[in-house]
C-alpha cells in the first residue's frame, strides 16, 4: 500500500518534470537545431525538429562571414573582462573594511551599496551621457566599462563580503603578530584564501558586463565597436535575417557564460541568500 | 590610532567612484527635470521650468497607462516565477533518481544572456516560420498562424514569458537552497503527529521558507520592474505601445527624442518610485536580523 503510492507519487514527479523541461528547453533546442539547418531549411513548412545534415558551416560563417561576428564578441570581451577587472580592483578593499572593521558611516555606505543594486541605470542615464560626449568618449568602450562597474561594483561587494567575513579575523592578526604588516598579512593570507569569492564576485561581474545593452546601445553607435548585445539585435532589426546564422551566433553567446557559470553557481545562490542578507 | 582611518582609506576607491558615476549624475538628472531641454531643438534652449514637467506628466494620460503597464508587467511576471519556482523547487527537493540531471537542465535558460535570449524568442515567436505556431498547430490549439510580437496582447503575454522564462531558473535554485535548510527533526516531528502532506506543506515548508521567499521574490520584483534588454530587443515597447513599461518609456523619451527635460521628469519618478521600496525593503529586513 504504502510503496504503491510513493511509485505513483515518483512517476508524477517524473512526469511533471520532464513536461516542465520540455517547456522550459523548448526555445533552447529550437536555437541548437536552427542553427544547423540551411537559409532554405530555415524557411521550409513544416519546420524540421532536427535537420537531415548538420551545417557546422554555419557558425564558421557568422564567426567571418557577413556578420564578422568574431568582432562583437572581441568587444564584449574587453568591455565584460574590464568591468569584471574594474569592479573587483575598487570592490575587493571595500568588502574587507566591511567586513573587519565597525566604522562609522559603515551603515550608510552599505545602505548605499544597496540601493545602487535596486534601480535601473536609465536613472543616470541622460547626465552620464552628456558627460561622456563632452569629454569625447561617446564611441569607446571606457564609457561603457566605466557604466557597468558602477552597477556590478555593488555586487561584487555584497558577494565578497559575506564570504570575506567566513575567512576568521585570526588568521591575519596571527600573520602581524609574527611581523607581517597589515599588507603583507593581505596578499599573503587573505588574498590565496579569498581566492574562489574573488574569482566569483569577479565572474559575475564578467557575466553583467556581457548582458550590457543600454550603455552600449546610448554610448556606442559605430558598428566596428559594438559588443554582441547591440550587434546581434542590430542583425534581427534588418529586413532579411539570416535566422541560421543568428542562432549560431546566439549558441556562441552563450558559450562563455555557461563555462563560467558552472563554476561560480553554487556559491552565487549562496551568497545572494545567506551572505545577501546578513550583509 | 592607525586603524580608526584604515576602513575609510579601504571603502574610499569605491566611494568615490560611486559619487562620480552614480551619486552625481542622479543629482543632475534631479536638475534636469526642473528644466525644459531637447536636445533636436537647440534653438528652444535650456530655460528653468519648476515643476512644469511634472505636472505634464502627471496630466499626461501616456504615464499613467505607463505605470499600469509596468505594474501588470511586474505583478504577472513574478507571481508566474515564482508559483512555477515554488512548485518545482518542492518536487526537486524529494530525493529521486536523475535528479541531478533535472537541476542543471534547469539552469540553462539562467546562463542565456538576455538579449540573447529575446533573439531566440524573437525567432520562436516569428508568425511565418516560427517553431510556436507549429507546435501550437500541431496540438490543435490554433488554425493558423499567429503574429505573436505583432498584436498588443500577444506581444506583451510574449515579452511576459520571456522574461519568466530567464528568472524561473534562479527562483527554483534560491528556493530550493531554502528547501535544504529546513530541518529534518521538524518534517520527522510532523510525521509522528500525523500531519498529512498539505498539512505539512502549509504548517512548516512555507513558514520556515519565509525569510528566503521573500528575498528572491523582493529582488525579482526590482529586476522585472528594471527589465530593459527583454523587452527593448523583443518589441522596443512596441506594437504601438503594448509593453512600454516605465524604463523603456523613460529611455525612450531620453534618446528617442531627446528630450532632457521629460526624459529626466520620467527618471526621478521611477527612481522615487524605487527609493520608496527600497527604503521598505531595508526596513523590513534590518528590523529582524542584525546588521
Amino acid at each position: 500500500m504504502k510503496n504503491k503510492s510513493k511509485l505513483i507519487n515518483l512517476s508524477l514527479t517524473h512526469i511533471i518534470m520532464i513536461i516542465f523541461l520540455m517547456m522550459l528547453l523548448f526555445p533552447t533546442f529550437v536555437m541548437l537545431s536552427t542553427s544547423f539547418k540551411t537559409f532554405e531549411g530555415v524557411l521550409g513548412w513544416p519546420p524540421q525538429w532536427i535537420p537531415d545534415d548538420f551545417q557546422f558551416v554555419n557558425y564558421i560563417n557568422v564567426w567571418i562571414g557577413d556578420y564578422q561576428f568574431y568582432k562583437p564578441f572581441l568587444n564584449s570581451m574587453i568591455i565584460a573582462g574590464s568591468v569584471g577587472l574594474l569592479s573587483l580592483l575598487l570592490g575587493t578593499p571595500a568588502a574587507y573594511a566591511l567586513s573587519r572593521y565597525k566604522f562609522a558611516g559603515r551603515k550608510l555606505f552599505l545602505f548605499s551599496v544597496l540601493a545602487t543594486q535596486m534601480f535601473s541605470p536609465v536613472v543616470l542615464l541622460v547626465p552620464l551621457y552628456k558627460i561622456v560626449r563632452s569629454m569625447g568618449l561617446i564611441n569607446t568602450f571606457t564609457s561603457v566599462i566605466i557604466g557597468r562597474s558602477a552597477f556590478a561594483l555593488p555586487m561584487v561587494i555584497w558577494l565578497l563580503t559575506g564570504y570575506l567575513s567566513n575567512i576568521p579575523k585570526d588568521l591575519e592578526e596571527a600573520a602581524m603578530v609574527d611581523g607581517c604588516s597589515l599588507f603583507k598579512s593581505l596578499y599573503k593570507i587573505i588574498l590565496p584564501l579569498a581566492g574562489p569569492g574573488i574569482a566569483t564576485a569577479g565572474i559575475y561581474a564578467f557575466i553583467m558586463g556581457w548582458n550590457d545593452l543600454m550603455f552600449s546601445l546610448t554610448f556606442i553607435n559605430e558598428a566596428e565597436m559594438a559588443p554582441i548585445t547591440l550587434a546581434m539585435s542590430d542583425f534581427v532589426g534588418k529586413n532579411v535575417v539570416y535566422w541560421h546564422e543568428m542562432m549560431a551566433a546566439a549558441v556562441i553567446s552563450i558559450l562563455p557564460v555557461a563555462i563560467m557559470f558552472s563554476y561560480i553557481q553554487k556559491y552565487l545562490v549562496k551568497g545572494l541568500t545567506s551572505g545577501a542578507v546578513k550583509g | 590610532m592607525r586603524k580608526r582611518y584604515l576602513p575609510y582609506l579601504f571603502i574610499m576607491p569605491a566611494v568615490i567612484f560611486m559619487l562620480l558615476i552614480v551619486a552625481y549624475p542622479i543629482l543632475l538628472t534631479f536638475r534636469s527635470s526642473l528644466f525644459h531641454e531637447v536636445l533636436i531643438r537647440p534653438w528652444e534652449g535650456v530655460e528653468f521650468v519648476g515643476m512644469d514637467n511634472f505636472v505634464t506628466l502627471i496630466k499626461n494620460q501616456e504615464f499613467w497607462s505607463s505605470l499600469q503597464r509596468t505594474a501588470i508587467w511586474t505583478v504577472s511576471s513574478v507571481l508566474g516565477k515564482t508559483l512555477i519556482g515554488l512548485s518545482i523547487a518542492i518536487l526537486l527537493n524529494q530525493k529521486f533518481k536523475f535528479r541531478g540531471i533535472y537541476r542543471t537542465l534547469i539552469l540553462i535558460p539562467w546562463v542565456t544572456p538576455q538579449v540573447v535570449s529575446a533573439i531566440i524568442w524573437r525567432w520562436v515567436y516569428n508568425g511565418e516560420y516560427g517553431m510556436l505556431n507549429y507546435v501550437l498547430m500541431r496540438l490543435g490549439l490554433i488554425n493558423t498562424g499567429i503574429s505573436w510580437l505583432g498584436h498588443k496582447t500577444t506581444a506583451f503575454i510574449a515579452a511576459v514569458i520571456n522574461d519568466m522564462w530567464i528568472g524561473i531558473p534562479f527562483m527554483i535554485v534560491v528556493f530550493l537552497s531554502g528547501l535544504q535548510g529546513i530541518p529534518n527533526e521538524l518534517y520527522e516531528a510532523a510525521k509522528v503527529d500525523g500531519a498529512n502532506r498539505i498539512q505539512t506543506l502549509f504548517k512548516i515548508t512555507l513558514p520556515q521558507l519565509k525569510p528566503v521567499f521573500l528575498t528572491a521574490t523582493i529582488l525579482s520584483i526590482i529586476w522585472t520592474f528594471n527589465s530593459f534588454n527583454i523587452i527593448w530587443v523583443l518589441t522596443k515597447g512596441g506594437p504601438v505601445n503594448a509593453t512600454e513599461t516605465l524604463v523603456i518609456k523613460t529611455y525612450k523619451e531620453a534618446f528617442g527624442k531627446f528630450d532632457i527635460g521629460m526624459g529626466s521628469t520620467y527618471a526621478v519618478t521611477t527612481f522615487i518610485l524605487l527609493m520608496i521600496f527600497s527604503l521598505f525593503y531595508w526596513r523590513m529586513f534590518s528590523e529582524k536580523d542584525e546588521i
